[in-house]
């Protein structure tokens, strides 16, 4: 499954580079955000929304998001959460738990065009990938559940111990 | 190559998912490079497939609790290419010692904000969570 998926991110990407490159030179002298956004519309008018007449406030800020959230997935290997659930709430109004799923949801699309553009790269390995992909499912199972039962501060204290625990490893 | 400790760390970084709203992996990467001895650049690409698990299995979880706004999830997800490939060129070219060391750092910067959440309480008392 995860195999068709990469296929068809690589073709996405690849099909979105074109247009990328010819936005900016149709837009030379334009804004860097500006740019971006223009690209990362036309990769979508490309795929889904074909009838989109001019870019929204908001589906620049849904773009901007995304590409923010793509870089810094694809380049430390997470899912991007950390940059989409602050500005879901702080752009598009979101509330902190609405915030959660919808940047589950959106980490989902995300992650499958990193591993197409690492796949690329020969860096995915992907037995090692799958196996430890059931237990981690267990655990986000059994971590919603508890979301809507266990105080949020206990949770935040645990998880920042084990970050420091973990960056102390990485680094030395 | 620690198999028990991997699917155990694995377990935690999927609550981790599951209750902070990220996708795990700031813990699956540095699990595949000290217990299974893969490179920081080839843990961060295989820790991709573990997140999309757990970003699906979340996303549907949080949906039955009525904390899903699907169309948003899907334009982010959509727009996200660009920012990706950049990402994954940058990771590329990087010395990997630098690649380890910001992540590091980005771990760091996880447990401070954890940490603040911890110390501080929610900003605002959280709305009443209507009946879903």
């Amino acid at each position: 499954m995860s195999g068709t998926c990469a296929s068809s991110a690589r073709i996405t990407i690849g099909a979105s580079v074109p247009s990328m490159s010819h936005r900016i030179a149709a837009r030379a002298g334009s804004s860097v955000t500006g740019r971006r956004a223009a690209a990362s519309v036309s990769a979508v008018g490309a795929g889904t929304v074909r009838s989109m007449p001019a870019m929204s406030p908001r589906l620049a800020r849904l773009a901007a998001i995304g590409t923010l959230a793509g870089a810094f997935s694809a380049l430390f290997g997470v899912g991007g959460g950390t940059v989409i659930v602050p500005l879901l709430i702080l752009w598009l109004g979101h509330r902190e738990r609405e915030a959660t799923g919808t940047s589950l949801a959106a980490i989902v699309l995300i992650a499958l065009f990193g591993i197409a553009g690492h796949g690329a790269f020969g860096n995915v390995d992907l037995a090692k990938g799958l196996l430890i992909t059931p237990p981690a499912v267990a655990g986000v199972v059994a971590g919603t559940a508890l979301q809507q039962r266990v105080p949020e501060r206990a949770v935040s204290a645990v998880f920042a111990l084990l970050l420091v625990a973990s960056a102390a490893v990485l680094a030395f | 190559m620690d198999v028990v400790g991997l699917l155990s760390v694995a377990f935690v970084a999927g609550m981790l998912g599951g209750m902070v709203g990220v996708g795990g992996g700031v813990l699956f990467v540095p699990a595949l490079v000290v217990l299974m001895d893969l490179s920081q650049l080839e843990a961060e690409a295989t820790s991709l497939v573990a997140v999309v698990a757990v970003g699906a299995v979340g996303a549907w979880r949080q949906h039955g609790y009525g904390n899903l706004r699907p169309r948003d999830a899907l334009a982010i997800g959509l727009l996200s290419p660009i920012g990706v490939a950049i990402g994954v060129v940058a990771a590329n070219e990087m010395p990997e010692r630098t690649l380890e060391l910001l992540f590091a750092a980005l771990s760091l910067y996880f447990a401070v904000g954890l940490a603040i959440r911890a110390l501080r309480g929610p900003e605002q008392p959280s709305p009443a969570r209507s009946p879903r």
